[in-house]
């Protein structure tokens, strides 16, 4: 039996340590959440885009999308590449603004949409580090 | 204007953190988490501590390099190594956590070093974190200031009785929905948080979890609400500290609901690190977030006693023969989130082989019945039990949302993976998903 631990407290902040480097620019993908692929997102509000009261219908699969780096009101909003959103992030993905700010940006395509039951759409998104 | 001078006042701890599936984690917390916080700010703080003697060299090192102006160690702790060994940090359900050797803890205040720092800096603010040392003992130095005086009571359900003892209203009297003193003494009722901390401080700040925080201001009806912003997160330690010092800085340069709104996102964003600078790269990016932006985000908000109208259906094979401990642990995560966890067998009775065909439909009406009661299903899939599948296919084609919470990765059929809202082996990642749904299902009836 042994001890799991390093036995000690973690190392401190150094004094005058400089602001420090995005995690995910040295690609230590995983460990910095703003570095990381988003799979399968299921959008919301998409009945109410602009996309679907412009077309009548969701975008097909293979769309390419982005993340607007502003706001809509008070949501997270993804557009198409002429700029019509197609609905909005779930809130638990607000911290995206935080990578925003950082630099990052996010990118991707429509995986699956459909209007059997309420206009739905699922998209992929990945990122790009500042 | 005043500039902004904190003080910290509380004992310094060691958490030590088991989180499934992590590597355990060590650091020093207590207040050092508020001046953590103040790190990230850039706001020098002073550091007033209590704390047994062994952690003297450790604490007062890292107070310094976190940019404490001053630092004094106000009350020495004997008999008790000031440990706390936290077994589920992300606050799923209660949150366990040890305390080691608490009751025969004993602090040696040492009040002439308190009012040397009081009298040697002009701090504008004193946040205090109460537990372990006498309270009305520092209330009474600081009675003599002319600062705003912050207390985060969370700890110490007998604190109100010290509350007099500053001889004036405090600036913000602060508690969690998770604190025994909010469960017990308030009677987790909102109402009398009001009514009993109301008359001794200007504001009353109510945190509640993954359903945001409300803020209460002397002479005004009504609470100010802002919504949780809740993500993944690594643990929940520490997280109302970081929260508490973020409001009380942000309150000088912001109005209260911005205040708030970047204290809750801040606090998230906390709880995604333990790394310091990580956390520091994503909280001080939170902190350069225009207020009108951050104010009106999108998030959780579902007040305490709101939750008591979500009844949740617990689909699952809850019979005396089988090994029910994920559908436990869930039910019991619910209802410490006040949530109405509804257990169909334990409430309608349990169909036995010798049951009469007569008995066996009452019971699946009975069933049927409690489902049509409640706004939410949630499943918990032990083995692929018929009964739980049919619920789940019934309370889908009602529209209502359904949660699967697969502790053993067994859902492979497409109808099971794709129409729930959720599939997921995480107990916590269910929980996040029920204030979700339940928000939302409240939001539709407003």
């Amino acid at each position: 039996m042994g001890s799991t631990t390093s036995g000690k407290f973690p190392d401190y902040p150094r004094s005058g340590q400089k602001k420090d480097e995005p995690e995910g620019s040295g690609g230590r993908r995983g460990t910095d959440k703003c570095a990381r692929d988003l799979l399968n997102i299921s959008l919301e509000e998409v009945g109410r885009s602009t996309f679907f009261r412009a077309h009548s219908t969701v975008p097909v699969a293979g769309t390419a999308v982005s993340l607007r780096s502003t706001l809509v009101g008070p949501r997270l909003s993804i557009d198409t590449q002429d700029g019509q959103d197609i609905g909005f992030l779930p809130t638990e993905y607000n911290y995206l603004l935080v990578c925003l700010k950082r630099g990052f940006t996010y990118s991707g395509e429509v995986t699956s949409s459909s209007q059997l039951r309420v206009p739905s759409v699922r998209i992929n998104l990945r990122y790009s580090a500042p | 204007m005043t500039t902004f001078c904190p003080c910290l006042i509380g004992q310094v701890f060691v958490d030590f953190v088991i989180s499934p599936g992590s590597a355990p984690m060590m650091r020093l917390g207590g207040i050092m988490h508020a001046a953590r916080t103040f790190w990230v700010m850039g706001i020098p703080f002073g550091f007033a501590y209590v704390a047994p003697d062994y952690l003297r060299l450790d604490a007062e090192t890292l107070a310094a390099q976190y940019g404490a102006s001053q630092v004094r160690q106000i009350g020495t702790i004997s008999r008790c190594p000031n440990v706390v060994i936290v077994g589920e940090g992300k606050e799923t359900g209660t949150q366990r956590y040890e305390y080691l050797l608490r009751e025969q803890s004993q602090c040696d205040l040492h009040p002439e070093a308190l009012t040397e720092m009081v009298a040697a800096s002009d701090f504008s603010d004193f946040l205090i974190f109460p537990g372990g040392f006498p309270l009305s003992s520092v209330l009474e130095k600081l009675s003599s200031t002319a600062a705003d005086v912050h207390a985060d009571i969370n700890f110490v359900a007998d604190s109100l009785q010290d509350l007099p003892t500053l001889r004036r209203k405090f600036a913000s009297l602060i508690l969690s929905t998770s604190s025994e003193l909010f469960l017990t003494k308030l009677g987790a009722d909102p109402h009398r948080v009001i009514q009993e901390l109301g008359p001794h401080s200007k504001l009353v700040l109510l945190k509640e979890n993954r359903g945001g925080s409300r803020l209460f201001r002397s002479g005004e009806t009504g609470w100010l609400g802002v919504a949780a912003q809740i993500r993944p997160i690594l643990h929940s330690v520490g997280v109302g500290d970081c929260f508490n010092s973020v409001f009380v800085a942000q309150r000088h340069l912001h109005h209260d609901k911005a205040a708030l709104a970047y204290a809750s996102f801040a606090a998230a964003e906390y709880a995604s690190y333990f790394d310091d600078s990580a956390m520091k790269q994503s909280v001080s990016a939170v902190l350069e977030l225009p207020p009108e932006d951050i104010q009106n985000l999108g998030g959780v908000q579902l007040p305490w006693e709101e939750r008591r109208k979500i009844n949740i259906y617990l689909a699952a094979p809850d019979f005396d023969s089988v090994d029910t401990e994920p559908l436990e642990a869930l039910a019991d995560a619910l209802a410490y989130h006040n949530f109405v966890p509804r257990r169909p067998v334990q409430e309608n009775g349990q169909s036995r082989p010798d049951s009469t065909k007569t008995e066996k439909l009452r019971l699946a009406e009975a069933d049927l019945g409690l489902l049509g009661h409640c706004q939410i299903l949630a499943a918990v899939l032990l083995y692929d039990d018929p009964g739980t599948l049919i619920e789940i296919g019934i309370a889908l084609e009602r529209q209502m949302p359904v949660i699967v919470f697969d502790p053993f990765n067994r859902a492979e059929n497409l109808m099971l993976t794709e129409l729930p809202v959720l599939v997921s082996p995480d107990l916590d990642t269910v929980v996040t998903e029920v204030f979700i749904q339940a928000a939302k299902v409240l939001n539709a009836k407003r």
